[in-house]
């Protein structure tokens, strides 16, 4: 499809983002509005008891309703049916999707086109482990944790990516459609999943490096059972 | 071919390198070694991991201007949403 006509659905799952969705929403549409680049918001709200919604509809206001859409649904029900849920109203032919929370910076998102329309690519993931990517806001700790859940995953699975957790990817339309088709996974695996499958279809894949801030509000807490939850993920994907 | 496939052929190939050293004949100690080989093989394989590990935390690279420029963003954006009328919270 030519350039001209590429269309860009940003899939914003969210749950009590009421402070970060305007500020989000309007970094995004300055970074598209820049590139001259066509666009939509898909925003799926799980019930946010704190006015997630309304703050929503203030945007649609601001923005116009062809740029932003708000799809809710009735309750709590996890990412991955967010996800399901949300690519039913994409419009565009390519889906983006990342973290309302401030972690994936959409001005990574112009360097992700470029890279997409030179080689044709049919995922383009944003990748903290290689090249010049890198993390704000991880003690050594933190880095010794995650970098060894990413390297046991690369192990075991052989991805053939270097950040196989990370969750700020954009997709053909097309391909997306299938994966989501074929996903069982939630939680972290539901990412690591995609990944796979993605390898397992021969999907042409590139990688982009993006610094990623993490909570710039509050703490993450990782606990025993969250490990032990992924290594039984991770060791579940090995029959994809 | 699943990956769990892959595994097991490297397992198999593994046990195949080790059943071939019998076929040669070698002098004590390294003839005592050979029933431990793919033990041996396995621990050097997770040496190498760990040595990858601390290559890989020791090249996280550390990025404190993405939270500078984060910050100069989200003060940026919040100043031209309530300039479009938005009720914004400060934090």
């Amino acid at each position: 499809m030519a350039a001209q006509t590429d269309k860009y659905s940003i899939l914003l799952p969210t749950y009590n983002e009421r402070k970060n969705l305007p500020i989000i929403t309007y970094l995004i549409a300055k970074t598209f509005d820049q590139q001259k680049l066509n666009w939509e918001i898909v925003i799926v709200d799980d019930a946010s008891p704190d006015g997630t919604q309304d703050v929503a509809r203030e945007l649609q206001k601001i923005y116009g309703e062809d740029h932003i859409l708000l799809k809710p649904r009735t309750g709590k029900l996890g990412l991955g049916t967010a996800y399901v849920h949300g690519l039913k109203f994409c419009t565009g032919n390519f889906v983006v999707i990342m973290d309302a929370d401030f972690s994936h910076h959409p001005k990574y998102l112009p360097e992700f086109i470029k890279l997409q329309r030179e080689q044709n690519l049919d995922i383009v993931l944003g990748t903290r482990y290689a090249k010049n990517g890198g993390v704000y806001g991880w003690d050594l700790k933190r880095k010794f944790i995650s970098r060894g859940a990413n390297l046991f995953a690369k192990v075991v699975l052989a991805p053939g990516v270097s950040d196989v957790t990370g969750s700020f990817r954009l997709y053909k339309k097309e391909v997306i459609d299938t994966l989501m088709s074929e996903v069982k996974s939630k939680g972290y695996q539901f990412q690591m999943e995609i990944m796979v499958r993605a390898r397992a279809h021969g999907y042409k894949i590139g990688e982009v490096p993006i610094a990623f801030v993490d909570r710039l509000y509050g703490e993450s807490k990782l606990g025993m059972d969250d490990i032990l939850g992924y290594v039984k993920g991770v060791l579940s994907l090995l029959f994809i | 071919m699943q990956r769990i496939h892959k595994i097991l052929v490297y397992f198999i190939l593994m046990s195949i390198f080790k059943n071939s050293l019998y076929l040669i004949d070698m002098e004590e100690p390294w003839a005592s070694i050979r029933p431990w080989t793919s033990i041996i093989l396995l621990a050097l394989y997770g040496v190498k991991l760990g040595f990858e590990l601390l290559y890989n935390v020791a090249n996280t690279h550390n990025k404190p201007e993405a939270y500078v420029d984060l910050v100069k963003d989200i003060k940026e954006a919040q100043d031209a949403l309530r300039a479009k009328g938005m009720v914004i919270d400060d934090e």
